[in-house]
């Protein structure tokens, strides 16, 4: 498995957001550890699924591999060249986003002809009309919206077509990797499904790869080869999607799959295995993040923090109950 | 258990815009078991909190209006109630929870404080501010407030969102009504914390004997908390039944489309079946099939005139021509 080409490799990427302070607070300025130490590779032609609850940071993860907004430490490899602001003009034309709102993503004052260009505009500069619509016209064949309509503007589409338009936006630099944040969370059941299978088909047409965020589970195994599971700013466990809902580890990724609510009546499902929410990020529990909402922890748990460690398969999981005796590799 | 806590027939509440009239509830007929869980479950704009706020005639008399129906409830028909009726119904035997706490909640008043308000409202005798606060620390207890006796004094903001929608549970139960309606109670909650709510909402039913409407756009939710479950689309109930039959034995398109449209977790599909077209806003007055434009089965048949909800099996009602057939 390891001759698969690496696209994006993040490294220990943290992002702390300082926390504004009161007139009157004083002492240590506060941080939100929106990212804490996330280390992740994403190969070529795969789906890597992250999942996780609101607020454990799985939008800061992706605006920090996009580099939208500067890591706090850590970097982002690209085919194995640091992405820095010399490269990241060429880098973001092969990596593109697509996010969560179909509503709020797509500027509403302009027709989505030119959204969907507007890419071009930025990396292809220099183009004529006629190699625009080149380009443009089988893209938005490929995501199932007449040329005809671009001239309408955002506000003239469903959900599920705006958000059809946002891929193709992102489509038309011919990248490699899309960035997805949430792309189906907006949209109603029955358009999600459509959604869905537009990202599957694209995906063994061009060969894209995704970095595909979700807090749905059955969204997330439908589309991921692999899957990463965050919590309170750190991945938790990592594996092939096969071998996570076989081997579950982790206890919070168990706490997760009961809780999902399961459309089958015959089905013992949406069980309340966790008492509580998950704790701030501004103040991040010492040792494992986990260990104030965990059922088995032990004294350990609430004094030494835990590390990403392979057990085996490629199967990460980062909790000192599942590591055993195993050998636990220090994050670089 | 065998007796109608309510009773909903013909309601149709509509909406008036400056180029339409939308039949956001049309002609919808159901009613309810004491005790039971009834699910009403369907995409967003189909009509399902028009359905709830109809009910208890909370709804916005400048854009719609209850065109028709009645409402029986404990030998009333709330159609007809007075305001002071109304007013007296809701809160005290009708509770209604929605989907955003915080909107619900008053940004300026303590929660312990807004809880105490509506026991205020609606109890007949004086209580003592002692027993009050025994009363409403013992209510934080039981909707599952951690150190309710420090809480009392947290205003919403200083709580998380599945403590407020707590709260707001605490609020509802406050007046131990017949009937709660919880309108997409945890659609705004993370998953761990929607199964703790969801329970609660089941222990607490049971406690208080309570009926309870359950509006969700999530299959899995119905399916664990319903006795019965009426599918909506467009305005119109689709079909109905128990739980069994809705997720095990659907007849009508839509419904066996829906199931099959969601990423199943025990097997893997590569494409997923999906409905054509998009969800559509009807307009007055439907002579069709509301269905028929996005229904691999539709003929000429189910253009010509809306179909009967008809029976199709015990308990078991359906809105198509073809629901006796077997597709598939
Ligand atoms: N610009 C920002 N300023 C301050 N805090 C932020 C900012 N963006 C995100 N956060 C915080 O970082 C954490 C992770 O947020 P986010 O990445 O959006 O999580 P997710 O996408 O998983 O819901 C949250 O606690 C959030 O409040
Ligand atoms: N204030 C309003 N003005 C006009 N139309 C409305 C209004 N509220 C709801 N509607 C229409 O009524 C239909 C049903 O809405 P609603 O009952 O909120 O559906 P649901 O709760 O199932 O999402 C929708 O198609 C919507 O367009
Ligand atoms: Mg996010
Ligand atoms: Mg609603």
């Amino acid at each position: 498995m390891d001759n698969r080409e690496v696209l994006i490799e993040a490294v220990n990427v943290k992002k702390y957001f300082p926390v504004k302070r009161g007139w009157f607070e004083r002492g240590e300025r506060k941080t939100v550890k929106a990212l804490d130490g996330v280390s992740l590779v994403l190969y070529k032609g795969e789906t890597l699924g992250v999942i996780g609850e609101s607020g454990c940071g799985k939008s800061t993860l992706a605006r920090v591999i996009m580099q939208l907004v500067p890591a706090t430490a850590g970097e982002v490899y690209y085919k194995g060249n640091k992405v820095t602001p010399e490269n990241i003009m060429q880098f973001r034309r092969q990596v593109q986003m697509v996010f969560q709102d179909p509503y709020s993503s797509l500027d509403p004052r302009m027709s989505v002809g030119r959204i969907i260009e507007e890419p071009l505009r930025v990396h292809m500069k220099g183009l004529t009309a006629v190699q625009k619509e080149e380009i443009v016209r089988p893209v938005v064949a490929k995501v199932g919206i007449e040329y005809e309509a671009l001239v309408k503007y955002p506000h003239e589409f469903s959900g599920g077509q705006r958000q059809r338009i946002g891929i193709a936006r992102a489509m038309v630099t011919n990248p490699e990797l899309l960035i997805c944040d949430e792309p189906v969370s907006a949209l109603d059941m029955s358009i999600q499904a459509q959604v869905l299978n537009l990202f599957k088909g694209l995906q063994k047409e061009l060969g894209f790869s995704y970095l595909f965020i979700s807090h749905d589970m059955s969204v997330i195994k439908h589309v991921s080869d692999r899957i990463a599971v965050m919590y309170l700013g750190k991945i938790v466990e990592l594996a092939d999607k096969k071998e996570l809902f076989d081997n579950t580890l982790h206890p919070y990724t168990k706490a997760l799959m009961n809780a999902i609510p399961v459309p089958d009546p015959t089905v013992e499902s949406m069980k309340a295995d966790l008492t509580g929410e998950p704790p701030s990020p501004i103040n991040p529990p010492k040792g494992c993040s986990f260990h104030e909402r965990c059922p088995y922890a032990t004294a350990r748990c609430s004094e030494e923090t835990p590390h990403l460690t392979d057990m085996g398969n490629g199967h990460m999981v980062s909790c000192h109950l599942c590591h055993g005796a195993e050998r636990e590799v220090e994050n670089a | 258990m065998d007796e109608n806590i309510i009773e909903v027939r013909g309601l149709k509440t509509y909406y008036y815009t400056a180029t339409k009239v939308i039949p956001a509830a049309d002609d919808v007929t159901f009613s309810m078991k004491k005790g039971e869980v009834l699910g009403i479950v369907g995409e967003s704009g189909c009509g399902k909190t028009t359905v709830a706020r109809s009910l208890v005639r909370l709804i916005n008399k400048n854009t719609a209006r209850i065109e028709a129906g009645e409402i029986l409830f404990d030998n009333m028909d709330l159609s007809k109630a007075t305001p002071r009726e109304l007013s007296h119904i809701r809160g005290n035997r009708i509770s209604m929870i929605f989907q955003d706490p915080f909107v619900s909640l008053s940004p300026v008043y303590t929660v312990g404080n807004q809880i105490a308000e509506v026991m205020r409202a609606h109890s007949k005798e004086k209580i003592d501010r002692h027993e009050e606060r025994r009363i409403i620390i013992d209510l934080m207890k039981k909707v599952g407030i951690p150190s309710p006796e420090m809480r009392i004094k947290d205003y919403p903001y200083q709580l998380s969102g599945g403590m407020q929608q707590r709260i707001m549970i605490a609020i509802a139960l406050a007046c131990r009504p017949d009937i709660l309606i919880a309108d997409e109670p945890t659609t705004a909650l993370d998953v761990t914390v929607q199964a703790q709510v969801l329970e609660l909402i089941r222990d607490l039913k049971d406690e208080f004997q309570m009926s309870v409407i359950l509006i969700s756009h999530n299959l899995g939710i119905v399916a664990n908390m319903c006795d019965r479950i009426l599918v909506m689309y467009g305005g119109a109930v689709v079909e109905e039944g128990s739980c069994y039959d809705i997720f095990k034995n659907p007849k009508h398109p839509y419904t066996r489309g829906l199931l099959k449209a969601i990423p199943s977790l025990s097997e893997d599909r590569d494409e997923l079946f999906s409905i054509p077209g998009t969800v559509p806003t009807f307009t007055v007055p439907v002579t069709t099939c509301r269905f028929a434009d996005r229904c691999p089965h539709a003929t000429e048949q189910c253009r010509c005139a809306e179909p009967e909800l008809r029976d199709v099996g015990p308990g078991h009602k359906a809105r198509c021509v073809f629901a006796d057939r077997e597709w598939d």
